[in-house]
């Protein structure tokens, strides 16, 4: 994860992202993506994400 | 004779049911105790002294609720009517007060409970700091995140009871940072509605109180249900958690958890290690659901106003919005897994319910980055939500209760998490503990700043 790959991500969705904190942002995304979010695409074959929609209009 | 902010919030309740105490008697001892402790905590943003002891006065000629007549403390993330939620941040400075209370905060004021204040929070509830709150046990150290000054003010009688959230450990490490209760209920027990979002998937509403009685009293109320803690609990089967992510731990963290895992024993609980490896991913899946979350929540204010955020906080929200939404699926299925992981773990063991170290270390120094744990360093944050976090993802309800003063010299605490929706077995266990726990004593950090503590 380089700093100018941050920096076009940035301004494709619209963060301000200040140059002096380009180095501090890539190291920690770079981190998030090592870890995985957790499990291996291996590991998780066949189980559902825990996200849920509540069809009904009154709530 | 004790003075009135020394009650418990169910013994208190109780007196003021029976006519023995009025209602603003005891709000008018609580808000002498806020005088007096408050510059040293820092646990309030906010004191509505007037309207407290105005509501309590018109209490004290007329029937209420359970809670009528009880001070009682909100985390600044919650909306109360009149008053401005400003998180703990800049970013929210200027925000207009609220017109509307919280849902949890129309809870507890139908029940009668009484706001004095508002508390401290880690900026936008993401953080386990609440800098400027201070802990009573050692006023260099924290009082824990993110609702760390909920925890401080009842930890010294500056409230009976406080609510606070949860998304990753928020309530329940400064439950065990300043030696007291805290309950992280099943997810959406309790409405959060009227509450800043830090994870819409993660967030859970709960109280902080000095007793396991208290918190069942603040939690019925809360929830709408009626809850309890009595009951034996000899036949139940309990699983201790002491493998990865619940160590590596300081001594004093395992010798509580040894002297819990005892009293439980002796009390006819059938006690026996378990080991579930998978809750070793929890932190991973956490962060990434949390920093995907917030960011999306904290989207339009970061375009703004990002230069008002502070940069520890800042930094999540970037590093969300940026996150490749690959990696935040995987966490939620990661959470599925950890949830079907831990069932199994239950219907192998046949267990009612899991005990493990609230947090791996004692209060963190108000500067200390680190925690020096099974000879590696790590960061603060990290080692306190790898514990907690667990049960936000698996979402089961989770009690946080003092086991006694360790040898350092700061309170030790356990955590009972019990199957979804069953807070009763989770509660009669932590009452169980509190019953043979030895007494936490007199807070040290007062103690030495010659204030009259709890």
């Amino acid at each position: 994860m380089n700093e100018e790959l941050v920096a076009a991500l940035a301004a494709a969705v619209g963060l301000p992202l200040p140059a002096d904190r380009l180095p501090e942002v890539a190291a920690s995304l770079e981190a998030q993506i090592a870890a995985g979010g957790g499990s291996t695409a291996d590991e998780l074959e066949g189980v559902e994400p825990a996200t849920m929609f509540d069809p009904r209009f009154e709530r | 004779m004790n003075a009135p902010w020394e009650l418990g919030l169910a013994e208190a309740a109780r007196l003021i049911e029976a006519g023995e105490l009025a209602p603003s008697e005891l709000v008018s001892s609580v808000l002498e105790r806020i005088d007096e402790v408050e510059p040293l905590l820092h646990a309030f943003v906010s004191v509505d002294g007037e309207g407290a002891l105005r509501t309590a006065r018109a209490q004290d000629s007329a029937p209420g609720g359970p809670l009528r007549g009880i001070p009682v403390a909100i985390k600044d993330i919650f909306d109360v009517a009149g008053f401005p939620t400003r998180c703990g941040s800049d970013a929210y400075a200027d925000v207009p007060a609220a017109s509307a209370d919280a849902a949890a905060v129309a809870r507890l004021r139908a029940a009668g409970a009484v706001v004095v204040g508002k508390t401290t929070t880690h900026e936008l509830a993401c953080g386990v700091y609440t800098p400027p709150t201070r802990n009573q046990w050692d006023l260099e150290r924290s009082a824990g995140g993110s609702s760390g000054g909920s925890g401080a003010a009842v930890a010294a009688g500056a409230a009976l009871g406080a609510i606070g959230s949860d998304t990753g450990g928020s309530i329940r490490i400064p439950a065990s940072h300043c030696g007291i209760v805290g309950v992280k209920p099943t997810y959406d027990l309790i409405s959060r509605a009227g509450a800043l979002v830090l994870s819409w998937s993660l967030d859970h509403v709960g109280p902080l109180t000095r007793s396991v009685e208290d918190a069942v009293l603040l939690l019925s109320v809360l929830a709408g249900v009626q809850l309890s803690s009595d009951g034996d609990v000899s036949g139940l089967r309990v699983g201790v958690l002491r493998d990865a992510p619940f160590s590596p731990f300081e001594p004093d963290v395992g010798t509580a958890l040894d002297d819990a895992v005892a009293i439980l024993a002796a009390a006819g609980v059938a006690v026996d290690d378990v080991a579930v490896p998978a809750l070793d991913r929890s932190l991973s899946a956490e962060f990434a659901i949390v920093a995907a979350e917030a960011a999306s929540y904290h989207e339009a204010r970061l375009a703004r106003a990002a230069d008002r955020i502070g940069d520890g906080v800042r930094g999540l929200l970037e590093v969300g919005l940026l996150l490749p939404s690959s990696i935040y699926l995987r966490a939620q299925r990661t959470r599925r897994a950890l949830q079907q992981s831990v069932a199994d773990a239950f219907d192998e063991h046949r267990l009612d319910a899991l005990v493990a170290p609230t947090v791996p270390a004692a209060a963190q120094r108000v500067e200390q980055l680190e925690y020096e744990l099974g000879g590696a360093a790590e960061p603060v944050i990290e080692a306190l939500v790898r514990t907690t976090a667990p049960f936000n993802l698996v979402s089961m309800p989770t009690v946080a209760v003092p086991t006694g003063i360790g040898a350092g010299g700061m309170p030790g605490s356990v955590q009972i998490a019990a199957r979804p929706f069953e807070e009763r077995t989770a509660l009669r266990l932590a009452r169980t503990i509190e019953r043979a726990a030895p007494p936490l004593g007199r807070p040290r950090g007062l103690e030495a700043a010659r204030v009259n503590p709890v």
